[in-house]
């Protein structure tokens, strides 16, 4: 318990000597890669709150290191934890759990620049690797920037493979898909950048029928020539609470180093 | 909500069919006195040393005053060379001019 509480802090620590490329949405991700030789860190923070019964909150924390490998190649390595706190009710005891996540290996590729061309295209993958649980994701990045416009969307897919244990010790295998979508359009003004985003997350698991939910929301965004911040605030328009939370707040803070 | 999607798609697509950024002819580097492939080589480095942290600026948005200035700014931050810091600004100062925003720049 002593060692998870550790690294969670450690994550979270880390953020405060850290520095990072300029994100207008914080679910959403943009066209656009880090020139060849720079490198940024970004410390992400998502709060996720109440679910179908009594007190459930979660912590989600990462902290990203990406390098610019070729200007349209660029690599990152993330350090994943997590707290969940439960209390479905009253009679039921407290859970108050904090847990390393594993690292995670993200890979982008710009084919085409939200600028420059009609359309931003960028392909990204990502591995995650924990003791028992692999992930990996595919994205298509599509953007396209105009004036004082930002609009992003993505389509993510994910498939998750889980290693349970059952009371005679044998091993199985459990697996997990989600689809997703999301999307924003921002306003920039001056150092500064106000709009709307939106996540569409479905997920299944094994043979069962998936369970989906639709979030919108505000998000701000400030940035200066070494950092950036970007808050978005999201709210479950939908009424799927049993794998998919009422809010979610999310903050990145990035620094070119 | 279907009204908000659909608003916000829309906004999407009308992004996407929007002016991109400026592309050099040879009569631009004939009138600025600069290269034609110095230019085109500035468009493309603008484009992949500035576009992967933020969005790019109009070129007609600043002076070339002030363009020597911005890039001059960012030079270390975006790990420019001389020769890429040369290409971009004689780009952004040979596009900066009125007629190239009239033309829709992003």
């Amino acid at each position: 318990m002593l060692s998870r509480t550790a690294g969670v802090l450690a994550v979270g620590l880390f953020a405060v000597f850290a520095r990072a490329d300029e994100r207008y949405f914080t679910y959403s991700y943009e066209p656009k890669t880090l020139p060849k030789g720079a490198v940024e860190l970004e410390q992400w923070a998502t709060m996720r709150n109440s679910r179908d019964k009594g007190l459930y909150t979660r912590w989600d924390l990462r902290t990203e290191y990406e390098i610019g490998l070729t200007d349209r190649l660029t690599t990152a390595i993330y350090l994943n934890a997590s707290n969940t706190y439960k209390r479905p009710d009253a009679k039921t005891p407290e859970e108050n759990r904090t847990y390393f996540r594993g690292w995670s290996s993200e890979w982008k590729y710009k084919l085409l620049d939200p600028s420059a061309d009609p359309l931003g295209v960028l392909l990204y993958g990502e591995i995650t690797v924990d003791r028992r649980e692999w992930e990996v994701e595919g994205k298509i990045i599509l953007g396209k920037n105009v004036g004082n416009f930002v609009f992003a969307v993505n389509g993510i897919w994910e498939q998750e493979w889980k290693a349970a244990f059952d009371a005679n010790g044998n091993t199985t295998t459990k697996t997990e898909q989600k689809v997703e979508g999301t999307g924003g359009l921002a306003y920039r003004v001056g150092n500064y950048a106000v709009g709307l985003e939106g996540r569409s997350h479905s997920v299944r698991e094994g043979g069962e029928s998936s369970k989906s939910a639709l979030f919108m929301g505000p998000v701000i965004h400030a940035n200066s020539a070494r950092w950036w911040a970007t808050l978005t605030l999201l709210r479950q328009l939908t009424d799927e609470f049993s794998e998919h939370e009422k809010t979610e707040t999310r903050l990145i803070i990035g620094i070119h180093l | 909500m279907r009204t908000v999607l659909i608003l916000f798609f829309v906004a999407g697509g009308w992004l996407a069919c929007s002016a991109t950024l400026p592309r050099v002819t040879t009569d631009v580097a004939e009138r600025e006195g600069v290269p034609f492939e110095t230019l085109v080589a500035g468009r493309h480095r603008y484009i992949a040393k500035c576009g992967g942290c933020h969005p790019l600026y109009a070129p007609a948005s600043r002076t070339d005053a002030e363009w020597e200035h911005a890039v001059a700014e960012m030079r270390e931050l975006a790990r420019l060379t001389e020769e890429d810091f040369r290409a971009i600004l004689a780009y952004l100062q040979a596009v900066n001019s009125p007629d190239h925003l009239s033309k829709g720049t992003p």
